[in-house]
């Protein structure tokens, strides 16, 4: 009854990526070209990363250290997180700052959040490797996962879709 | 222990038995202070009874202590009437039955009551250990008196310790809250909180339980001051009969081989994202069978929507609440099978058999604890095909721990956490006419996320295959081959 695995499905040469499959593109463009690139996925869960007209990918530097240190009291490798609904985790929003990006030339990037939710958790290998924020911007040097708050209607007011920010970038 | 009571002569218990009927009480009742436990001896008066003293014969009010629910006068027969339309307009096919019956609080107040009274008269009976608890209970001569109109009609015989198929009979007493106020007066702590909690105790707030516990440990002289017996100004009446039978449980095995099905019915907002469900497409034909209209269905484990299950396929197991069809036999059940089978190419079932309720935690096991073998479809994403060092790698890899963090897919409901988790054994092989695919088989750990392992979910399982492989790699399609737990037990058809 059951045809073998490589027949179940249609083949093909290239296919859509993880990203393409399960989440939407946003991208926020900001002064300074401090873009970022939000992946909002269905189930409210929210990543943030760098979009690839940040100012960074202009220059040739290397970055020394993502500081997670955002304030003098708010360090967001601290949040802790428990049960599903993700309790005690710290409340960002649009201008939430969630990371500061320090570049071997001594110029600092603010990441903003860019979304309002709870922060679910940043991405601890950007300490250990913050250049992954260069090479896999997209993926691997994602720079936090929020939670949107379940319920609420997705606001994408503050972004703009990939078909809008390829025809910006590409002027 | 053994009834102490009948050790004192007949003389004592017939003069018992009168100054209780001088009460106001029926005769049966009377008797039940006498621990009589033979349902004969309710059936039947025993001629020997002074009868009832002529003018409350004439215009008898209820029974003091039962309220005429088992008065002779009273006693209204057409509640096996009443039951018995009630089970079978419903269809019920068990042979036997049993009642619970639920009484008023008040009942209890007015034994008490008679106790007090009776030892008080005959203080000769608390030598004998006599307790309240003694007393035959009135459920039991409800039943003595009603049971043999009951089988009659029913065509089921009465089983006095609980059978799986019980007809719920509701007394109710008109003045319970006013004469039960007595409770609130004798222990106004227990009860004064109840009032403001409308939802918890909406169906009253005198409980037998609360009840039992005032009762228990009051005194004559308290219970007195709050309460005299009376004669009653009506008598009971009936409520609603309900009926239900204990849950059926049938277990199987099904084959998934649709990648667009879900497990169970997957509702966004109220309303229903996808056509069907494993779960609809079978318990569409077993509630009709079984006469159920409400199902519980749970399995070792489940699949994605795009994930096929082959091989003898998952275990599962369906509770099939109240139903009204439960006298059948395995050749009827693998008859549902075919029907199943034949309804649909989406899932096939096989193994399907009763189970007991018992047996229901070893899904559990399965799911937490056997091994899963699985065979995934993969692709690189840099165009590469892999080599034969690349494959001689990947296969030499034995109990390889991962570290998965919850997936991002599933993270909105589950709480964040990183579970450590085996890869047993991987094989794999190209597949040829197609570069850069190739065929995975594992043997995982349960509970081993596959899709992540394959493409590292942005490096949040780690180790994962693109580390593995050193290059991006992504995954097509996947199959279940196999679910290694050894149950439901294999049936030949």
């Amino acid at each position: 009854m059951a045809v073998p695995l490589e027949e179940s499905i249609t083949l093909s040469v290239t296919y859509p990526s993880v990203i393409d499959r399960y989440f939407t593109r946003r991208y926020i463009q900001r002064d300074g070209d401090n873009d970022t690139c939000l992946l909002y996925h269905s189930n409210k869960i929210c990543l943030v990363t760098l979009a690839k007209s940040h100012a960074i990918f202009k220059k040739d530097v290397a970055i020394k250290k993502v500081n997670f240190k955002v304030g003098e009291k708010l360090d967001r490798t601290n949040n802790k997180v428990s049960g599903k609904k993700k309790h005690g985790g710290q409340y960002v929003d649009e201008h939430s700052i969630l990371c500061l990006v320090e570049c071997d030339d001594d110029s600092v990037y603010t990441v903003r959040a860019g979304v309002k939710g709870k922060l679910v958790e940043v991405n601890e290998h950007l300490i250990g490797d913050p250049n992954l924020l260069l090479t896999k911007a997209e993926t691997d040097g994602y720079i936090a996962v929020v939670l949107q708050k379940l319920g609420v209607n997705c606001n994408m007011s503050n972004s703009v879709s990939k078909e809008e920010y390829d025809k910006v970038v590409d002027e | 222990m053994a009834p102490a009571i009948e050790i004192h002569s007949e003389k004592l218990n017939l003069k018992i038995i009168e100054y209780i009927q001088e009460l106001g009480s029926c005769w049966r009742c009377a008797i039940r202070f006498t621990r009589e436990r033979k349902p004969e001896a309710y059936q039947q008066k025993n001629l020997d009874l002074k009868q009832e003293p002529e003018e409350k014969v004439q215009k008898t009010s209820p029974c003091v202590i039962c309220l005429g629910l088992v008065q002779d006068q009273f006693i209204k027969e057409c509640i096996t009437d009443e039951i018995s339309q009630r089970v079978i307009e419903s269809d019920y096919d068990s042979p036997t039955f049993s009642c619970m019956v639920s009484l008023p609080v008040a009942i209890m107040l007015r034994e008490q009551a008679v106790w007090f009274l009776v030892t008080e008269k005959f203080p000769e009976l608390l030598s004998t250990n006599f307790k309240i608890d003694h007393v035959t209970s009135l459920k039991d001569v409800w039943k003595f008196v009603f049971s043999e109109a009951l089988e009659l009609k029913l065509k089921k015989k009465l089983e006095y310790s609980s059978s799986s198929f019980q007809i719920q009979v509701n007394v109710l007493y008109q003045d319970e809250i006013s004469e039960c106020g007595a409770l609130v007066d004798m222990c106004p702590e227990k009860f004064k909180h109840r009032y403001k909690q409308t939802r918890v105790y909406r169906e009253g707030i005198f409980t037998r339980n609360a009840a039992h516990s005032v009762l228990s440990g009051i005194s004559s002289l308290n219970f007195k001051k709050h309460y005299t017996l009376k004669v009653p100004n009506v008598g009971t009446h009936y409520g609603v009969v309900q009926c239900s039978h204990t849950s059926i449980h049938i277990a199987g095995r099904y084959q998934k081989f649709s990648r667009k099905l879900c497990q169970t019915p997957w509702l966004i907002e109220g309303e229903k994202h996808m056509d069907t469900s494993i779960q609809e497409l079978i318990c569409k034909h077993l509630e009709p069978f079984f006469k159920t209209q409400s199902v519980k269905f749970s399995s070792s484990g489940r699949e994605d929507v795009d994930v096929r299950t082959l091989g003898l396929g998952r275990p599962f197991a369906i509770e099939l609440l109240d139903p009204h069809r439960t006298l059948f036999t395995q050749v009827e059940i693998t008859q549902v099978q075919i029907i199943i089978n034949k309804s649909t190419d989406a899932i096939q079932i096989r193994d399907l058999q009763l189970v007991t309720k018992e047996q229901l935690s070893v899904l559990k096991e399965g799911e937490e604890e056997k091994t899963k073998i699985y065979r995934a479809l993969c692709v690189t994403l840099d165009g590469s095909t892999l080599t034969a060092e690349d494959l001689d790698r990947i296969n030499g890899t034995t109990e390889l721990v991962l570290m998965q963090k919850t997936p991002l897919r599933v993270l909105h409901r589950r709480p964040l956490a990183v579970r450590p988790r085996t890869v047993h054994q991987i094989n794999a092989t190209l597949l040829d006419d197609y570069p850069g695919h190739f065929i995975m088989r594992l043997k995982t750990q349960a509970g081993t996320y596959i899709k992540e392992f394959v493409h590292g979910d942005f490096n949040r399982t780690v180790p994962n295959l693109c580390i593995l492989l050193g290059r991006p790699v992504d995954i097509v399609a996947l199959d279940v081959d196999a679910v290694e737990l050894d149950w439901p037990p294999a049936l030949f058809n």
